[in-house]
């Protein structure tokens, strides 16, 4: 954050990108800062999120898919729905963005040390999570903790972002990672059925454990009650919210849920928190 | 200058002169139905007889418009954003009422919060402007500050608070600014220190008419018995779940003009203008009452109908705000909305709404440990 006016974004430039999915409506973008003071700065932790800013088209909010242990490259993978996200879209590697932040309170790893971390993830929700899965499993930090289980699901194949990434964590023997597809398809390895279902299977115990779900409403709504089944507490489950965002820094006041703002006080709460929250989201 | 000074009222645009020495000074000025602040000229005088401005003063500090960065948009520095100067200019408001100074103290927290938060932009506005307010000795009928933590002599916000004596003015300074500025007008005018038999007279004049604007608001069919202590008690989500709003709302036209007039109201916009090769990136007031404010660019959005969008700003002012700010309501009761609304939506009425629902609505079950009453 730029401490002078913290509506100031940092200079960067689009170092490589790819459409992740077929459709196109998702483009993965690798980004740079052109000072690397800046880029020393710009200390972040997964599941924090920055304001992608072009010059005349205006800001986005979009989540940090990278890991902080990855280097100083920034990834965001970014959904065309409308003017900043289409021209972030048409950019060219090289061409010049902006990026204000790191905003946003993040996925509380630190206080989830010693426990074990069930991740689910559904649709192109996984970008933050992709970020704590590569910091939970970087050698620094995986020691500190316990049985790591990652349930990733899409519609299909192709809307499954990051596979290279995620076939990786198949191939390791410290995480339990299921992905999985709503519908079975030709050539497809890995499990078929909606997300709750395979979370259903995996039943992962409550005792010392912590989870962090992110994805779409039908996801989250089908996901909770099999949690709610295994005897987890409100507390032990963590979501990541989205609103309708402009400053990221809890002054301009449309992104509240009740007296929270999702940009300051989020977007990562805790279900024992949102419960006492008007469901205003 | 440690102690309140009493001047001839004649000697007020002498004193404003003074202070206008390197600052530019703003005094409420009535034109038709509207009282708005205008730059202060001696020759057109200045009168003390006003009720609240039309429009609150926060748009000295909070601008309708404001350009927070600029940047090109060709060339080799296309996309590099430069922060927009603020010009040197100090400014002093004269008459700015007490509700109003406490608007300002409420929105000190909403812009300068922490490290994290803090908007530049307001910090050093607030920094270059001397407040020197006018206490009301006759409220208007729309008038509920004592019910909002506040009074019509309260000094909260302000550096000085002048109150009209009739012939004489009493100037109590606030903040070591206001001293400093006392002193200044010491120097263009012959002030009284107001103590010893003629500085008691004229604190208890100030005194009676204190009260007798307080009594003012207490006749007032609709202050007495306002309170937020039920809607406190509440949790935030009983108040929100209340079955009260669809019936609050069903008037509202969400025309906005609640929010534009409220001098808490502080939710703003930032938009992109280009022309040519350059362009700005500019903040706009905002409105709650809108649909845009929360709609997510998928089509979803949180607060659909108008009974959402209406809920939030009640819910802001008398729920959130206070929880956020130690009980400090969100809302200085100076009428504006009330004056204002097209469809006659009276938030004094809607607190009393609340409160009383919030006394009958059962416990939330999600809540188990919510004070019910």
């Amino acid at each position: 954050m730029n401490a002078a006016n913290p509506y100031l974004p940092f200079p960067a430039r689009l170092v490589e990108a790819c459409f992740d999915t077929p459709d196109k409506s998702l483009r993965t973008l690798r980004v740079a800062f052109e000072d690397p003071e800046t880029a020393a700065r710009f200390v972040y932790r997964p599941g924090q999120f920055a304001e992608l800013s072009l010059a005349g088209k205006g800001e986005s909010p979009i989540g940090i898919a990278s890991s902080p242990t990855e280097g100083t490259h920034l990834l965001f993978t970014v959904s065309r729905v409308g003017l900043v996200t289409s021209a972030l879209h048409a950019l060219s590697p090289g061409d010049r963005l902006g990026v204000r932040g790191p905003l946003g309170n993040g996925y509380p790893l630190p206080d989830l040390a010693g426990k074990n971390i069930v991740i689910v993830a559904g649709g192109y929700a996984v970008t933050t999570l992709r970020s704590a899965m590569v910091w939970l499993l970087d050698p620094a930090n995986r020691k500190k903790y316990g049985l790591i289980t990652f349930i990733y699901g899409a519609r299909s194949p192709e809307l499954l972002l990051y596979p290279d990434v995620w076939r990786g964590w198949m191939g390791r023997d410290d995480v339990d990672c299921r992905v999985t597809i709503d519908n079975a398809c030709q050539g497809w390895d890995c499990l078929v059925g909606f997300v709750p279902r395979v979370l259903k299977d995996v039943a992962p115990a409550s005792e010392g454990s912590a989870a962090l779900v992110c994805g779409p409403p039908a996801m989250i709504r089908f996901s909770l009650p099999v949690f709610e089944d295994l005897g987890w507490q409100p507390e032990q489950i963590f979501m990541s919210l989205e609103n309708r965002m402009k400053c990221g820094i809890g002054i301009c006041g449309r992104c509240n849920v009740g007296n929270r703002y999702v940009c300051k006080h989020g977007p990562v709460f805790s279900k024992a928190e949102l419960d006492r929250l008007p469901a205003e989201y | 200058m440690d102690e309140a000074l009493i001047f001839s009222r004649l000697d007020v645009p002498r004193i404003l002169t003074a202070w206008g020495a390197g600052r530019a000074v703003y005094i409420p000025e009535t034109a038709g139905a509207q009282t708005a602040f205008a730059l202060f000229n001696p020759e057109r005088g200045l009168s003390l007889h006003f009720g609240n401005t039309t429009l609150s003063p926060k748009s000295f500090l909070f601008p309708q418009t404001e350009c927070l960065l600029r940047f090109a948009t060709r060339g080799p520095e296309a996309g590099l954003c430069q922060t927009e100067p603020l010009g040197a200019q100090k400014r002093l408001l004269f008459g700015v009422r007490p509700c109003d100074a406490a608007a300002f103290a409420l929105l000190d927290r909403v812009f300068v919060q922490d490290d994290r938060s803090t908007d530049p932009f307001w910090a050093l506005r607030r920094e270059r402007t001397l407040l020197v307010g006018l206490a009301c000795n006759s409220p208007d009928e729309t008038c509920f500050c004592t019910a909002m933590d506040g009074g019509p002599h309260n000094t909260a916000g302000l550096d000085i608070l002048a109150c009209d004596l009739g012939d004489e003015v009493l100037l109590r300074p606030v903040t070591d600014r206001g001293r400093a500025l006392l002193a200044e007008a010491a120097q263009a005018a012959t002030g009284v220190p107001a103590r010893g038999e003629r500085g008691g007279a004229a604190l208890g004049q100030a005194e009676t008419r204190r009260m007798g604007a307080e009594a003012v608001m207490a006749r007032s069919p609709f202050v007495p018995g306002l309170t937020l202590e039920a809607v406190s008690r509440r949790s935030q989500r009983t108040v929100h779940a209340l079955g009260i709003w669809p019936r609050i709302a069903e008037t509202c036209l969400n025309c906005g003009v609640c929010t534009f007039t409220c001098p808490t109201c502080h939710c703003f916009d930032i938009q992109d203008e280009t022309k040519g090769g350059s362009g700005r990136r500019v903040r706009n007031w905002d409105t709650c009452m809108s649909w845009l404010f929360t709609a997510h660019a998928s089509g979803h959005n949180p607060r659909p109908t108008k009974v959402e969008r209406v809920r939030q700003r009640f819910m802001h002012k008398f729920k959130y705000m206070p929880m956020n700010l130690g009980g400090r309501p969100g809302c200085v009761g100076c009428g504006r909305c009330v004056r204002q609304c097209p469809a006659n939506i009276d938030i004094r009425e809607v607190l009393r709404a609340m409160d009383m629902a919030c006394r009958i609505a059962p416990p939330s079950s999600l809540i188990p440990d919510e004070a019910v009453s």
